[in-house]
């Protein structure tokens, strides 16, 4: 019975070309990107998920007042955890910083991770060789993933005891990674003993500080239940040893599960970017969106070409086939097509998931597990049922004496389900036409509006404090180079420090703003315009920055504050220079600033975070202030060996720093490159959507019209004009098209309204876009079923008629 | 075999009833070879259907073989149909998609015979109807004559004691007419059960009763008088 069926469908295949082509296709594309999104999601889910004891781990972030967590912590926070808390069995940390490597070939900067012995009883990487319990043991250790060992030795075995110079100083190899096709949040850099990361600290001190949060700590508790009471313990713990240490005033811990940690993306400076929960979850609901509009093409194409089949199934009837039997032999035949359709959507998946790798910049692999196959055989059935379901139901409820007499009822019911399943197509088509579209919108709208600085031509270069004096002397002679200079964080980088501003006449009125000190010259550098007042000059003696530790009070310096904190202020930014601010701590004293200038506002992170209120102080020397970032402004258009003989400069005066820089504009775009790629994926699968909903249209109105061909011919010969029928034609579907707009129109107001409410800089949702959008779905519809009726006009009534 | 008694079935097509059978009555015993005669619209085409269960009563009685049916489920109209019921249509109605010998074995996969039983069966009625040399054929290669050849092959297939045939002939022309009509009183002799419906007075001569219908009424109701009966022993002396 099988093989009878296998050969009856595939010969009812050949025989409706075009039904059968718009079918397979419909269900090849959308179960191609169910697929393809679905191995996305699954690797979106899986970081972490390689290391054993992924499930016990929790990665500690810390929460100030109101701040998001933050995942840098103090150094002393895994020892205090371990030893006062019995719950915690274990602990280890990672720092990152950045490290120069020296080969013959050339330094070359890396980020390493400096990390606790027990490092890899945590995350238990497979070794290509070496042992992890003693990779670690000595400070001179270090420990390479493979595309590292390549890089240096250009071999990843029988590199144990090989030599690699860092930051000058001598390391010994002592193990050497696999790489893995698991996604982790642990990025794949060299990892190094903790200890080297100490030395770089100031002074020992800094290991104990308990507001000095410079490292990653990860915790491991066995019981899942004793997170809440420990989260409350440890907060309280923590709180009591560093308040009045900072200005913040609450201070508490989480525990955050490791396979979490990668999705949530709620804390700062994580390892790697984050990703997002809430685009999975959309890429989610699309695909489901687009495997919906492939099941309802087939179903409607199936339905409609029951006409066809009808007799088929009255035969069958007579022969004694029962209904239930019927509609499982259809049912089966949606089986077969489905299996068809699924074989060729994971060629296709294979084909192009270079392509989509590229686009996500993801490195997703297809490995057919057993539990792909399942899901496979899932989907399969899922589909089969979801498309063949109805039909088969349906051709197997016919009434045999009617069909066998000619009289096909294809009933009220069948077109009004027919023609729901349209709207809904059209809906989805509408909704993702509009969404895509107003993402779109918003995001150019993110990355056009003004930031506050003028970000081209800015070469940005990390960790220079004991060059940039020299450096500056010489570089400042080159002619393309404008200006140069130091700042503790820059626009695109998070504003660390915090300081609490007050007034002469409101002591009591704190305000929270962010203080970025800054060396000469930094405002021209970033172009970022001066409002009013001056910036900071060689000539005012009283502008530098002067801490007083033993006399707090004594502390002084000249302030350049943002248009947001002149606003809190209450003033107008010409009035607000020369008014004195109190900055400092009422336990460690209070110290009076005089503001000399206003300076637009500029976006630090991306612009889903309101611009807060700034402060600028000058650092005469970058070591006074912890200045970590140098800035060079080119001139545009400026020669491209500036950039050689900037490096050049710089590794005459140290050899052993890499000369690394990036473009300011580089790391813009970077904050909106996840966006954007989603973005594209976005638009993409619109594109899809909507023809696949256009060919389903064409499809059931090329159905509709044969059934109507009699109508028309009799119409045209009682004296219809061709505008009178295509008008027909136009009515019958551009109503069904027009009602799914205006379902379609207030859901997507709904949806995207909340959608654009969380950014703070957001367009007004266009009103364009919906009527554009709306009509655009009626101009699609219109001109498909226009070339169906054309068809229809063009035929002479009298065949047709004859036909009959 | 068959009571139908007080039958009414009507349709209802735009608010508008059509009585298509009115308190009809009627028995048919095992081995009888009955003609349904009628102007179109008189309920011939309903009456088969319903003795084929592929329609169901409003009214009365329908009693197959001691079954009662008024109220059969569908599932049992199915069982019975496939065991003891062979269709012939005016159309032919085979399906496009099957050859020649998968159209014949249709019939038999849904009585669940295994694939040597299905292959004998068919092999057989292939060579009763003359059409073995055209078993790999799609329909649609067929002259009118063989399609109906086919299409009685696979009614009789399953070995029905009762043929159900809607105007067997009334797609084939005199000489391909007269083949099928015989095929059909043979299979008569060897004790199927045969309704005919048909236009054709001129076929009366075949069967055993002639039935009138008019106005979903039994009209007339009379066995074939001898001398229009084409002589039993003559047939099978042939």
């Amino acid at each position: 019975m099988i093989s009878l069926l296998f050969s009856m469908t595939w010969r009812n295949m050949l025989r409706s070309k075009r039904t059968t082509a718009i079918q397979l296709l419909s269900l090849i594309i959308g179960l191609t990107c169910f697929m393809l999104i679905q191995l996305y999601v699954s690797h979106q889910y899986s970081f972490n998920t390689q290391f054993k004891n992924a499930e016990k781990i929790y990665r500690v972030n810390l929460l100030r007042d109101d701040n998001r967590p933050q995942t840098l912590t103090p150094l002393r926070l895994a020892e205090e955890l371990t030893s006062n808390f019995p719950q915690v069995s274990d602990t280890t940390r990672i720092s990152v910083s950045t490290i120069s490597v020296r080969k013959a070939s050339g330094v070359f900067a890396e980020r390493a991770l400096f990390v606790d012995e027990n490092f890899f009883s945590f995350f238990d990487y497979s070794l290509i060789e070496g042992d992890v319990h003693t990779a670690l043991q000595a400070p001179d250790k270090v420990v390479l993933h493979e595309a590292q060992a390549l890089k240096y030795f250009s071999r990843s075995t029988q590199i144990i005891g090989e030599q690699l110079n860092i930051n000058g100083k001598s390391y010994q190899v002592s193990a050497v990674i696999k790489s893995s096709v698991t996604p982790s949040t642990i990025p794949n850099e060299i990892i190094l003993p903790i200890q080297n990361y100490f030395q770089q600290l100031p002074n020992e001190r800094w290991q104990t500080l308990w507001n000095f949060n410079a490292t990653i700590t990860f915790a491991k508790i066995t019981q899942a239940t004793a997170i809440e009471p420990l989260t409350a313990s440890v907060s309280d713990y923590y709180q009591q040893r560093v308040e009045g240490l900072s200005s913040y005033k609450r201070y508490r811990v989480m525990f955050e599960p490791l396979l979490d940690v990668y999705l949530n993306a709620t804390a700062t400076r994580s390892l790697i970017p984050p990703g997002s929960r809430e685009m999975v979850d959309t890429f989610v609901l699309v695909s489901y969106m687009l495997l919906i509009l492939a099941c309802i093409n087939f179903t409607n194409l199936a339905t409609a070409a029951s006409l066809r089949r009808a007799r088929e199934v009255g035969v069958k009837k007579a022969l004694g086939a029962s209904p239930n039997q019927l509609a499982l032999h259809y049912l089966i035949e949606s089986f077969f097509i489905t299996l068809l359709a699924l074989g060729t959507a994971v060629l296709f998946c294979v084909i192009l998931l270079d392509t989509f790798n590229q686009l996500l910049g993801a490195q997703i692999t297809f490995t057919l597990t057993f539990k792909h196959i399942l899901t496979l055989v899932f989907t399969l059935l899922c589909v089969t049922l979801l498309a063949g379901g109805y039909p088969a139901v349906f051709l197997s409820r016919m009434n045999a004496a009617l069909v066998l007499k000619g009289v096909v009822d294809t009933g009220y019911g069948a077109t009004l389900f027919r023609r729901i399943l349209m709207i809904i197509q059209f809906i989805i088509a509408t909704l993702l036409l509009i969404a895509s579209t107003v993402v779109s919108h918003q995001m150019h709208h993110l990355s056009t509006m003004a930031q506050g600085y003028d970000r081209d031509n800015v070469l940005i270069i990390n960790r220079s404090a004991t060059l940039y004096q020299a450096f500056k002397r010489q570089v400042s002679r080159f002619d393309d180079v404008l200006s140069l200079s130091m700042s503790h964080t820059i626009p695109t980088k998070a504003t660390r420090t915090s300081a609490v501003v007050r007034t002469n006449d409101a002591p009591g009125n704190e305000i929270w703003v962010g203080n970025n000190p800054v060396s000469y010259d930094y405002f021209r550098t970033m172009g970022i315009t001066l409002l009013s007042g001056r910036v900071f000059q060689r000539q005012f003696p009283g502008d530098p920055y002067f801490e007083d530790n033993q006399n707090t009070e004594n502390t002084r310096g000249n302030l350049i504050i943002n248009a947001t904190l002149a606003a809190k202020l209450d003033t107008d930014p010409h009035k607000v220079i020369g008014r004195f601010l109190t900055l400092g701590s009422v336990s460690e004293g209070l110290h009076r600033h005089q503001v000399i200038g206003v300076v637009e506002d500029t976006h630090h992170v991306d612009a889903s975070q309101r611009v807060p209120p700034m402060i600028y102080v000058l650092s005469e020397n970058p070591e006074d202030l912890a200045l970590r970032w140098m800035a060079i402004r080119l001139k545009a258009g400026f020669n491209q060996d500036v950039l050689r003989q900037l490096e050049q400069t710089w590794l005459a005066l140290d050899s052993s720093k890499a000369f690394k820089y990036e473009w300011l504009a580089g790391l813009f775009e970077a904050q909106y490159h996840n966006q954007a790629q989603h973005l594209q994926l976005l638009e993409l699968f619109t594109l899809i959507a909507m023809v696949m909903s256009v060919a389903g249209l064409y499809a059931v109105a090329s159905f509709t019209l044969l059934q109507s061909l009699k109508e028309i011919a009799i119409r045209q010969i009682m004296g219809a004009k061709n505008w009178q029928i295509y008008g027909l034609f136009q009515l019958r579907f551009g109503i069904l098209v027009l009602f799914a707009t205006l379902i379609a129109l207030p859901i997507a107001f709904i949806l995207l309204s909340d959608w654009l409410n969380q950014y703070i800089y957001r367009i007004e949702l266009p009103v364009s876009v919906f009527v554009i959008s709306a009509l655009a779905c009626l101009a699609l519809a219109g001109v498909t079923v226009q070339v169906v009726a054309w068809k229809a006009v063009r035929s002479r009534p009298v065949d047709i008629l004859k036909r009959d | 075999m068959i009571i139908l008694n007080n039958v009414s079935r009507s349709f209802i097509a735009e608010h508008i009833e059509t009585v298509a059978l009115d308190r009809l009555s009627l028995s048919v015993s095992q081995g009888e070879f009955i003609t349904i005669l009628g102007p179109s619209g008189c309920g011939k085409s309903s009456l088969l259907n319903i003795l084929g269960m592929l329609d169901d009563i409003d009214e009365g009685s329908f009693v197959f073989n001691g079954t009662e049916l008024a109220s059969a489920s569908s599932l049992t109209k199915a069982q019975l149909r496939k065991k003891h019921i062979g269709f012939i249509f005016q159309n032919f109605n085979l399906i496009d998609e099957l050859t020649v010998e998968q159209n014949i074995a249709l019939p038999l996969h849904y009585q669940q015979l295994n694939k040597a039983q299905r292959a004998a069966r068919v092999e057989e009625v292939l060579h009763r109807l003359d059409i073995a040399h055209r078993r790999t054929h799609l329909p649609a290669k067929l002259s009118g004559g063989q399609q109906q050849r086919v299409a009685i092959a696979r009614a009789i297939v399953t070995q029905p004691n009762l043929i159900l045939a809607d105007e067997p002939t009334g797609n084939l022309d005199s000489q391909n007419s007269a083949q099928v009509m015989e095929i059909l009183r043979q299979l008569n002799m060897m004790g199927t059960t045969i309704i005919m419906v048909t236009h054709a007075q001129e076929q009366v001569q075949y069967g055993t009763r002639v039935i009138q219908l008019m106005d979903g009424k039994v009209q007339k109701d009379r066995p074939v008088s001898a001398q229009h009966a084409l002589n039993k022993q003559e047939v099978l002396s042939d």
